[in-house]
């Protein structure tokens, strides 16, 4: 026999090779058992034991019992190159919007189905945190830790008791943290927008070459920023001496006085080829039809005008105080219980959202400080009072105009889609409604009547996931979600693979409002809406140091006194988006002269 | 509606296993989804919170959905543990074991190498046998997993290969286990685990090979760091001092070091071995008392006729447990060594099992 026992451990084989072979016998619930099994008894027992082994061989696991993920052919072609030709170590290149996090994801899950995997660790810049969470938790039911802000995060005990944690590649690598992370074992690290560990001389990528890890995945849209040698310094982190020393990759491929201009192409391919998988928009046949938006901003009526100043001076009054904001800098924890009043920046957010959406959903933002706050009460009354709000009426307008489309409206708050049914029921606009309050069959039935009956469907922000919504064409945005990616979110409900129409969306806002500002710097100023799918994320990912894109535009109305300070934080805020799309669309133009289109 | 091979056998599973814990279940064949009306406790186990609930094929509306990927083989499992036992006791009747004079053929089985032995007597009787079923799981940078069946000799513990007693006709359940399950677990699941290294062979070579390609990268790229780290940059006007050199190479090796330890970790295989089920089996067969005489001491042991394999089984190793057909015995203790355990206390390559320090001849 080939494998022998350990000279040392009688307990322990060697293969060949000499890996160690250590076996374990969990019997204690077996022998804990009593009863007597009839022969069919016993061989239900043996069916399932064969049944758990189907589990082990061609098929993917990772797809099975997966509801509301949509996964596309070269996704599950990546899977099963990552799994079975990189053996879980893989740089995940594809272009945007191709979903590499549902490829990373997908991979995340096969190998915890086959037992492969226990401990994960999942880094990302900051602004994607929130948006790899609601992927994690909502498609694969998968619960991942977010370490507190707090001195626990600091302790190696920490690292080591949590088996899954999601945690901002800013934070990991802050203070004393990345020790303590290395100080853990882990089964898979993943690095989203990887492209930050392109220098060894920076902390990411020493925190990241110090894991203790068995399989890892790097993700990144641009894995070249601005030289090859960024390129070598990924890969050395997967696979180090893949592309040998920095010094040999040098001189094999990068043209002397040019390292942007790669020589011996067709052999760097085939070396990346090894550890890389690219997918392209050509190379996968996925071709989206243009997207058109249109903001349409609506005057307040007096009523309406005089909530939105009531409420912000009140908030204003009541919010914890600030310093001047900045993308760069971390905001303090969502829970202040040092705020005035009472207030804590999660209730501003809160009621300032409210505030954006609808006076319905005011009423209900404000119902626990009304109890305290007589100016509180006042203004519940105020927005009670208001029935049909200046956005009501250009939402009927446009309702009436696109008879011809299948349309989605998008609401944030329950109170705000409860307010739009009385509405559209009153105009005798005939709707459905599709809302996470619902059971699953009630949801089917409501994308079918959107189908094959009625031109509408109120959705909430879950709205149609998971199904094919692709048959309805024009999308409105009653209220405006403050981060981009779950804007985006919204969009990719229709404006996805198999769409064959051109898209059209229409952003609703108020006047001079928190939400014609943040309009005003994606649409005017990066032209998010024009963007390719996917393309928003790489910007924001390229903000790496900054907090997610909600608590800067919180922390930036905080802190500013009066609309002028909050016109110059969002001049600003827009000026460090379009430095970071230019970073973007300079690497992209780089990696697409790499590696072309037909990179496999 | 098509159904795979895979759908039909979930769904047979899924059938047989709410049946058997007391449930009622209405799904004609050519439907992907059935009702279901299960006691409420299984209900529960399954994750349902109603006693009536809806079955179905992966990709079909339903509340229990049966997939390989879900959650329902795990649910199944727990079910299963809970509700149906997974030890049995059998009887199978009617072999035909005529006593007659056994020592001839005591005497062309074993080969007794270093002591004489006598055949006392043979006696027709019950012989109990434990089948186990291990599930087998062997974890690396991969996964291989089997199901394998192992039979003891309860009292020889001895490892015989009978195969099928299960799907024996006329077998009839017995009630109780005569022999405690603990009794011979140890070297069922010893045995297991060498029909796993095996059966697992090209698991283990793919392993081998990758572990050694990976470890021959990394150490090709850290002597090349070596080389570059003790040569001086031409780009760099001041060359480094013999101190730093050294203390730059020490860096490199420990990283080496570090890499290959991460290597090691990842491909080092855990194997695990989880029982599934187990059947006692009483078979008809002779038990035949020997005497085995070892210089001046003398000990009496049980050589077993086994009617379904029509052979006598081996005698059980002191050392290292197999069974074994050549046989040597210690000078004082008459204990039994086969030749593999000898050869190894000849070469002195000492015992495979611990604790047993007497001299063999």
């Amino acid at each position: 026999m080939d494998v022998v026992r350990d000279a040392h451990d009688a307990r322990v084989h060697r293969t060949v090779g000499g890996l160690p072979v250590r076996f374990r016998v969990d019997d204690e619930t077996f022998l804990a058992g009593s009863g007597q099994a009839s022969r069919d008894q016993l061989h239900l027992h043996l069916q399932l034991g064969r049944l758990q082994l189907l589990r082990g061989f061609d098929q993917l696991l990772c797809l099975e019992g997966l509801h509301g993920v949509e996964h596309l052919p070269h996704q599950i072609e990546t899977v099963r190159k990552a799994l079975r030709r990189f053996r879980g170590r893989v740089l995940l290149a594809d272009e945007v919007g191709l979903g590499k996090t549902i490829e990373a994801c997908l991979l995340l899950r096969e190998y915890l189905l086959r037992g492969l995997a226990q401990r994960i660790l999942i880094l990302v810049p900051n602004p994607l945190v929130a948006q790899w969470r609601d992927e994690l938790e909502g498609k694969f039911g998968l619960d991942f830790t977010i370490p507190p802000r707090t001195a626990t995060s600091v302790q190696p005990a920490f690292w080591q008791r949590t088996d899954r944690v999601l945690v901002s590649t800013s934070f990991a690598r802050s203070g004393e943290r990345p020790a303590a992370i290395a100080a853990a074992p882990w089964d898979i690290v993943i690095v989203d927008e990887a492209h930050h560990c392109k220098n060894p001389r920076t902390k990411l990528w020493q925190l990241v070459n110090s894991l203790q890890r068995r399989f890892m995945f790097l993700l990144t849209a641009t894995p070249v920023q601005n030289n090859l040698i960024e390129l070598y310094n990924l890969l050395t982190l997967l696979e180090p001496g893949h592309l040998r020393t920095e010094k040999e990759f040098k001189r094999q491929f990068v043209t002397r006085g040019n390292p942007r201009d790669p020589r011996n192409r067709q052999r760097l391919r085939e070396l990346l080829g090894e550890v890389m998988i690219r997918n392209t928009r050509s190379l996968v046949q996925i071709d989206l039809p243009p997207r058109y938006a249109q903001t349409i901003v609506a005057v307040p009526q007096p009523a309406e005008r005089q909530l939105h100043e009531g409420v912000s001076g009140l908030l204003r009054r009541c919010a914890p105080g600030t310093d001047p904001p900045s993308p760069a800098r971390p905001a303090p924890a969502e829970e202040d219980p040092g705020a005035p009043a009472g207030l804590s920046r999660l209730q501003v957010r809160s009621i300032l959202a409210a505030l954006g959406s609808h006076p319905a959903a005011v009423v209900h933002a404000l119902e626990s400080l009304a109890q305290a706050d007589p100016d509180a009460a006042r203004l519940q009354q105020l927005a009670g009072q208001i029935t049909h709000s200046a956005k009501d009426e250009r939402l009927l307008e446009l309702l009436r105009d696109g008879q011809d489309h299948k349309m989605l409206v998008f609401v944030h708050a329950l109170s705000t889609l409860h307010r739009l049914q009385q509405l559209l029921t009153q105009a005798g606009i005939r709707f459905t409604t599709f809302s996470g309050e619902q059971s699953r069959s009630a949801k089917d039935a409501a994308v079918e009547s959107l189908r094959s009956d009625v031109p509408v469907m109120l959705c909430t922000d879950s709205g149609g996931e998971g199904h094919n919504l692709q048959f309805a064409d024009t999308l409105v945005n009653y209220d405006l979600p403050w981060n981009p990616m779950r804007i985006e979110q919204r969009i990719g409900r229709i404006h996805r693979y198999g769409q064959t129409r051109d898209v059209f969306i229409f952003n609703l806002c108020t006047e001079n409002s928190l939400e014609s500002r943040i309009l005003g710097l994606l649409s005017d100023k990066i032209r998010m809406f024009e963007l390719v799918v996917g393309e928003i994320g790489s910007i924001l990912g390229n903000l790496e140091e900054g907090e997610e894109f909600e608590s800067v535009v919180l922390q930036m109305w905080m802190a500013a006194r009066d609309e002028r300070q909050l016109d110059q934080a969002f001049t600003s805020l827009g000026d460090t988006l379009l430095d970071a799309q230019a970073q973007y669309l300079k690497s992209k133009e780089l990696d697409d002269a790499l590696f072309g289109e037909d990179f496999e | 509606m098509s159904v795979t091979v895979g759908e039909s056998q979930l769904r047979d599973f899924a059938r047989s296993l709410l049946e058997h814990t007391g449930g009622i279940v209405d799904w004609p064949h050519d439907q992907r989804t059935g009702l279901v009306l299960a006691p409420v406790e299984v209900a529960r186990c399954l994750g349902q919170t109603d006693e009536s609930f809806r079955v179905a094929l992966s990709g079909t509306e339903g509340d229990l959905s049966l997939d390989l990927g879900g959650e329902f083989l795990d649910r199944a499992a727990c079910t299963l543990a809970t509700y149906v036992p997974a030890q049995g006791a059998f009887a199978l009747p009617g072999l035909n074991v005529k006593k007659s004079e056994f020592a001839r053929t005591v005497e062309q089985a074993f080969g007794w190498q270093n002591a004489r032995c006598q055949v006392c007597q043979g006696n027709a009787m019950l012989i109990v046998y434990h089948t186990w079923w291990f599930h087998v799981a062997l974890r690396s940078d991969d996964v291989w997993e089997s199901l394998l069946a192992v039979t003891i000799n309860c009292d020889g513990q001895t490892v015989c290969r009978m195969d099928g007693l299960l799907e024996a006709m006329e077998q009839r359940p017995v009630p109780g286990l005569s022999r405690a399950p603990d009794t011979t677990i140890r070297t069922a699941a010893t045995c297991a685990q060498e029909q796993v290294l095996q059966d697992a062979r090209t698991f283990l070579d793919r392993m081998d090979n990758r572990v050694e390609r990976d470890r021959q990268r990394l150490r090709d790229y850290y002597r090349a760091l070596l080389r570059e780290a003790a040569t001086p940059s031409r780009r760099v006007k001041t060359v480094p001092g013999p101190e730093e050199l050294a203390a730059r190479q020490r860096a490199v090796k420990l990283e080496l070091q570090r890499k290959l330890a991460e290597l090691a970790e990842r491909f080092a295989i855990d194997g695990l071995l989880r029982p599934v089920a187990l059947a006692e089996f009483h078979v008809p067969g002779v038990v035949i008392d020997v005497r085995i005489q070892r210089k001046a001491a003398k000990r009496e042991f049980r050589l077993y006729w086994n009617a379904v394999q029509k052979r006598i089984e081996p005698m059980q190793c002191s050392r290292c447990g197999r069974g074994s057909y050549n046989l040597w015995f210690t000078n004082e203790t008459v204990e039994p060594v086969c030749n593999a355990c000898h050869d190894q206390a000849d070469t002195g390559g000492g015992s495979s099992r611990a604790g047993d320090g007497e001299k063999l001849a």
